[in-house]
């Protein structure tokens, strides 16, 4: 019960928060490419909830190369 | 200036009304000055649960409208003092938040505790009502919605840079939590991410309360606590599983299950 409600919370969360997900994604891939050469479909983002009520957040990505 | 507390929840029949009489009740039984705020038109009004229904000539509405002053639409509370309630009959959908701010403010100046009882949802009413708080309370149960709504509320809050924002924990059951079946308040804390300001247990004589009886049920216990946290004194908060522990709590737990 408490880890569907955690979950449940945290979807309301990020759907409050202007749909956060694909913003943060965006504001990453921006980041990232003043470093790498980055292959944008690559990148993944998780946001999932631990038992003690903190966050877990996931990003992977592939690079192409990185600027020198 | 006294502390103006908005008593939000989100969803209805948490158990603001009631959480907001009862700490009422209790600080004003402590000498302070409290005004009770019903900005909250539905059955079971704050009026009602005090018996005072019938004693309210003007409301919230009459003093924004200038219909009256705010003296002679406060109601004294016959049984304590220090207790009045502005009570509210019309629906407040013409107040605007400018004027329910300033009544709030100039109850402040003369009372020490400002407790506002929010309408359910989190349109017109809400920001009306948060708009003339300084500090929230966020009255919840431990069921699934009402912690959805209860978190939500802490979302809007957070834009209202409340100077404290504690969420209180109604309808507890101790021998539910220790079975399992209900969450207790620390998952409650973890979930919301809130502080705990209090956690009131599950009373069937939860409105039955009398202003002259200092029956020692477990509510009034916890509403103590949840006074003393308000007023700083200690951040303890009502243990409802303790009575439930034990030889004797075991035997209390078979009892309430039959
Ligand atoms: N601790 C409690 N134990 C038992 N019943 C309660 C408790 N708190 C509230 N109630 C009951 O729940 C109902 C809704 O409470 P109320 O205070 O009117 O909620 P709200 O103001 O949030 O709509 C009322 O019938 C009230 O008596
Ligand atoms: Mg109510």
């Amino acid at each position: 019960m408490k880890d569907r409600l955690q979950r449940v919370l945290l979807q309301d969360r990020m759907a409050g928060k202007c749909n956060m997900l694909p913003m943060l994604k965006s504001d990453l891939e921006g980041l990232l490419a003043d470093y790498f050469d980055l292959d944008k479909e690559s990148l993944r983002l998780e946001v999932s909830a631990d038992e003690d009520g903190s966050y877990r957040i996931v990003m992977r990505a592939r690079a192409v190369r990185m600027y020198r | 200036m006294g502390r103006r507390i908005l008593i939000t929840s989100g969803k209805g029949g948490v158990g603001k009304t009631t959480a907001c009489a009862l700490l009422g009740l209790q600080l004003a039984a402590l000498g302070k000055r409290v005004v009770l705020v019903d900005a909250d038109i539905t059955l079971n009004n704050l009026d009602m649960l005090l018996g005072l229904e019938a004693a309210a000539v003007y409301d919230l509405y009459d003093v924004a409208e200038g219909n009256c002053r705010l003296r002679q639409a406060l109601v004294r509370y016959p049984y304590i003092e220090t207790l009045s309630l502005l009570p509210s009959v019309h629906p407040l959908g013409e107040v605007d938040k400018r004027a329910f701010g300033e009544i709030m403010l100039t109850l402040a100046e003369t009372n020490d505790f400002v407790l506002i009882d929010c309408p359910a949802g989190v349109d017109g009413g809400f920001v009306r009502a948060a708009g003339g708080a300084r500090e929230a309370l966020v009255v919840t149960t431990p069921s699934p919605t009402a912690l959805r709504d209860a978190d939500k509320v802490l979302g809007l809050l957070e834009g209202y840079r409340m100077e404290q924002v504690g969420v209180v924990v109604n309808r507890v059951r101790g021998d539910l939590v220790l079975s399992g079946e209900m969450l207790s308040v620390g998952d409650v804390a973890r979930l919301l991410h809130a502080r705990i300001a209090g956690c009131l247990p599950e009373d069937d004589c939860a409105l039955a309360f009398s202003p002259k009886s200092s029956a020692d049920t477990e509510l009034a216990v916890a509403v103590r606590y949840l006074c003393r946290y308000v007023l700083g004194a200690s951040k303890t908060v009502y243990d409802a599983t303790r009575r439930f522990r034990g030889l004797a709590g075991g035997l209390r737990r078979l009892v309430r299950r039959m």
